[in-house]
């Protein structure tokens, strides 16, 4: 039966769409979270909402699990497909369909990479405000299934803020053209409720996204604090004092160390953080709000305070933030970055506990995440063929969530519960929540076909017992 | 109609506050109103109050301000109570420092943004009567108004809300974080539907600084001695909106009043320099700009838009920018009172005093499909959405529609919440 599905497939999307190859199915064994892998039985990359929509009848027909994938740079195992089950891939589907100009909408399939998009109506001033780190290779569908975030979305809102329109494949094989270029759409909020769902209400196949007006002007700064206690204090302060700046992003001495090794910045290796900090909008009165940032990190004892001179300046530091995370990959063998969520007047007494929890464990974390969001990324470092070590790091994990939610925050900020979190969510939600999610999920995928095991523990679906070896050490 | 026993009776059931629904006007010239209004005075007489309805079949419809009652009415032929949310209405916390306030649903945003002015912040919505409007139905319709372009809808805002189902469960959506995607975004479904899905009992919002500046403009296009301003106003009116538009200018708000005369009404926010910079650009584009009192009349007159004169109807179009000018003149050719016109947020607001105009009103809404646009009657009291087709109300096609339908099934299977009131038409899966 599962020749006759390949060989059907085949048929459908032509034979070069369709790998079944083990050395070519090994990549997609995972996402970007490598704590849990299965390899699918199949990938499939079609080439439109109509094959898409063909081959999701088609595992309805032989009742094969199937999962949406973009780019796999998931930091949640959401992408990862169950064995036997198949990886819809949508890296041919990847053209801008329509910019609307006067309207500021850009139709877009779920294939197309973040950083497209934005360079594809730079030229008219606009862009697409989300800018996850990964936005040079992460896709529009998943950014809109995670519901993605970036250091921009201080200011902008996340990705659920810029969508309008959602063209779905839903797990039965229908087609819904959900919202579209007005921003309000009638009947429930059903782009609202796609978007953010990791993946387990349908396959995106086309977006209409907002487009933001690019700033007019912008002014970079990156602040040397000599603790992280400082460092964290002045965000609290200037979301207190009334500033809301584009960006406020941290990196703790341990990334900072990193990123020196990679890049070559410059930075100072004795420092306890970094803060990088941009404001952004009109050229008149961003001097002052600067200045007003400025002086509120020189309050909090900031050893030296950097401006960008220049696009130059702004770009390298900006670089050192966004590749901050695949930075520590060089000081590990394996990374997994948490993604808790806390009320930003916590972040000073949080972080203490986070280092209390990194040498209880002994386990080690370096910090580099979205400090104006109190969006914590806390990077685990370690050897994933120590199996000792392993459960170290899942107990540390545990540990920094369970605080997380202990001071009002949340488990998740933007890189989604997917199958690492899935034994988290009773944590934070009650059992009658989590129903409802159940019952919610079960009006789009009855069946539980589509990416089953994800998001919900609740779901039914074997992979807990059988596919999750290691983060169900929790 | 009048019930004395059945006030009597119910009160002692449940405890809340049960009263003749005399004060909602609108519903009186419902041909089936509400049987009475329920007010209760904590959550667990709302808990009671829902369990007993949904024990007995009887229908609830939520209300807090009653300002949106008369737009998308509950029009069914069920037994139904007014849920009310009026005496829920404590601010549970806020921290401004993390800028994030939650409140029960019956505080007013007027009350809410007294409560934050005293930490120089606010909840930008400016819905129609803010003394009035609470923060449930605020949500429950996705409603602001000018402020929507520069800060947001509703949807926009809300981090978390608790909500009471049909069978009288309390659940939680969101958080009290200000980035957080933690299992389905239910806030996002809850936001917008109309009181069909649960009872909001309390919200969690991210509040926002107060503008150090907000500087108001005013600038006339017609003639205010003529008795009445010509096409071609408005027509120049709005070739200045979509020059806007294009111009990608940084405005907290830019709308067309339309009565007699027609004017152009800006706000600017920011710190000094820049509204100052804003201003003097604005003014080389538009040498009539007037300084205006936050407290003119215009700006209300803006504000209240949707509520219709007494004997009168008012309806809301949402559409795109650039679909805006070519509705507002069809609009305009039907001789309304007042016409309120905000290109940006795509969004057009009209009201006629007496009812005569409402079929050719109709026939223009029921055109307006594709591409994408929608409207809103407030003030029709027999009118019930699923009496408009499906294309004007921009429910999409038979699949959307039809997923509407079986999450409302889902959520609320012997449909207690405000029956007919939004995707619902009466549980028949209705098409045109
Ligand atoms: C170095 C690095 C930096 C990162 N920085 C950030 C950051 O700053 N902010 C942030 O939010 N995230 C960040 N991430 C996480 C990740 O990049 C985002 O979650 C991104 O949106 C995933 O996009 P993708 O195309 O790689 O999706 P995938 O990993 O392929 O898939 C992610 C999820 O979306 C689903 N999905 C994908 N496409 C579709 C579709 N068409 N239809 C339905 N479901 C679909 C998948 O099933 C899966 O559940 C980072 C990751 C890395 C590796």
């Amino acid at each position: 039966m599962r020749d006759q599905f390949i060989a059907t497939l085949r048929k459908m999307v032509g034979e070069e769409s369709v790998l079944t190859e083990p050395a070519e199915l090994r990549t997609y064994d995972c996402d970007a979270y490598t704590l849990d892998k299965a390899r699918p039985a199949a990938v499939v990359l079609p080439d439109s909402t109509e094959e898409v929509a063909q081959i999701v009848r088609l595992c309805n027909q032989y009742k094969v699990y199937f999962v949406a994938r973009g780019a796999g740079t998931g930091l949640s195992g959401g992408a990862m497909a169950m064995a036997d089950g198949i990886i819809i891939e949508t890296a041919r589907m990847n053209r801008i369909l329509e910019v609307d100009w006067v309207n500021r909408r850009v139709v877009a399939q779920a294939g197309c990479v973040n950083l497209a998009v934005s360079r594809a109506v730079a030229e008219d001033g606009l862009h697409f405000a989300p800018d996850p780190s990964s936005q040079g290779v992460s896709t529009i569908g998943g950014n809109v299934s995670e519901n993605s975030g970036g250091p921009h979305t201080l200011k902008y809102g996340v990705t659920t803020n810029h969508v309008t329109g959602i063209k779905l494949v839903l797990p039965s094989g229908e087609v819904a053209d959900l919202g579209g270029k007005c921003e309000v759409c009638n009947g429930y909020d059903l782009v609202g409720l796609i978007t953010g769902s990791e993946g387990t209400l349908g396959v995106i196949t086309e977006v209409t996204l907002k487009l933001t007006p690019l700033p007019v002007s912008v002014r970079t700064m990156l602040a040397i604090f000599d603790s992280v206690d400082s460092a964290t204090q002045t965000v609290s302060d200037i979301i207190a004092a009334g500033i809301i700046p584009a960006a406020i992003e941290m990196m703790d001495a341990t990334i900072t160390l990193a990123v020196e090794q990679a890049f070559h910045m410059g930075f100072p290796l004795d420092a306890g953080a970094l803060l990088l900090i941009e404001v952004d909008g009109a050229e008149a009165g961003l001097d002052e709000d600067a200045d007003a940032v400025a002086a509120i990190c020189q309050r909090n004892g900031a050893r030296e305070i950097r401006r960008a001179a220049d696009s130059k300046e702004r770009d390298l530091l900006w670089k050192a933030r966004k590749k901050g995370v695949g930075a520590a990959g060089r000081l590990a063998p394996s990374v997994v970055t948490q993604d808790g969520v806390i009320p930003r007047s916590k972040l000073p007494e949080v972080f203490r506990e986070i280092t209390a929890i990194a040498s209880r464990n002994q386990v080690r974390i370096g910090n580099v995440f979205h400090a104006g969001d109190g969006n914590l990324h806390p990077c685990v470092m370690f050897d994933e063929r120590d199996a000792e070590e392993v459960k170290r790091v899942l107990q540390a994990n545990k540990e920094i969530l369970e605080l997380c939610i202990k001071v009002g925050g949340s488990i998740t900020g933007e890189h989604g519960v997917g199958i690492e979190k899935v034994n988290f969510m009773p944590l934070l939600f009650s059992p009658v929540d989590l129903a409802l999610m159940e019952r919610i999920r079960s009006v789009f995928n009855p069946d539980d076909l589509c990416n089953p095991g994800k998001l919900l523990p609740t779901s039914k679906s074997c992979i807990e017992t059988k596919w999750r070896p290691k983060a169900a050490a929790i | 109609m009048h019930y004395p026993n059945l006030y009597q009776s119910l009160q002692a059931e449940l405890g809340a506050a049960v009263t003749a629904p005399d004060h909602f006007a609108f519903c009186h010239a419902q041909q089936n109103g509400p049987l009475a209004v329920v007010t209760p005075l904590s959550e667990e007489e709302t808990v009671a109050t829902v369990r007993w309805a949904a024990a007995n079949h009887i229908a609830l419809v939520p209300v807090g301000g009653a300002t949106l009652l008369n737009a998308n009415p509950s029009v069914n032929d069920k037994r139904w109570l007014l849920l009310s949310s009026r005496h829920l209405c404590t601010v549970t916390e806020y921290s401004p420092n993390d800028m994030v306030v939650t409140a029960a649903a019956g505080v007013t945003i007027a009350q809410l943004n007294q409560r934050l002015a005293e930490f120089g912040q606010w909840l930008p919505f400016d819905p129609p009567a803010p003394d009035r409007a609470t923060l449930g139905g605020i949500v429950a319709a996705n409603t602001t108004g000018a402020f929507r372009t520069a800060y947001g809808a509703p949807r926009d805002r809300l981090l978390g809300l608790r909500a009471l189902t049909p069978d009288g469960q309390v659940i939680k959506a969101g958080g009290k974080v200000v980035k957080n995607v933690a299992g389905y975004d239910l806030c996002k479904l809850f936001t917008g539907s109309w009181g069909e899905l649960g009872f909001i009992l309390e919200a969690t919002f991210k509040v926002q600084p107060r503008p150090a500046c907000d500087h108001r403009l005013r600038c006339p296009f017609s003639d205010p001695n003529y008795a009445r301003f010509s096409p071609d106003d408005l027509k120049t009116a709005l070739d200045v909106l979509l020059d806007f538009q294009t111009r990608q200018l940084d405005l907290a708000f830019a709308i067309l009043v339309v009565d007699r005369t027609v004017r152009l009404l800006i706000a600017l926010h920011g710190n000094q320099p820049k509204v100052e910079w804003d201003r003097n650009q604005l003014q080389s584009m538009i040498p009539s700009l007037v300084e205006l009192d936050h407290q003119d009349a215009d700006f209300s007159l803006a504000q209240d838009s949707r509520i219709p004169p007494p004997t009168g109807f008012a309806i809301e179009v949402l559409s795109l920018p650039s679909r805006v000018p070519e509705l507002s003149l069809r609009l305009n050719d039907l001789h309304p009172a007042l016409l309120t016109i905000n290109l940006a947020a795509g969004r057009i607001t009209a009201q006629w005093s007496h009812q005569d105009t409402r079929n050719e009103v109709w026939n223009l809404c029921k055109s307006l499909h594709p591409p994408g646009a929608s409207c809103t009657f407030y003030g029709v009291p027999e009118l019930s959405r699923s009496s408009l087709p499906a294309a004007a109300l921009g429910m999409g096609d038979a699949v959307v529609h039809a997923l509407n339908l079986r999450i409302k099934r889902a959520l609320d299977p012997n449909n207690i919440f405000s029956p007919s009131r939004w995707v619902d038409n009466g549980f028949e899966t209705a098409q045109e």
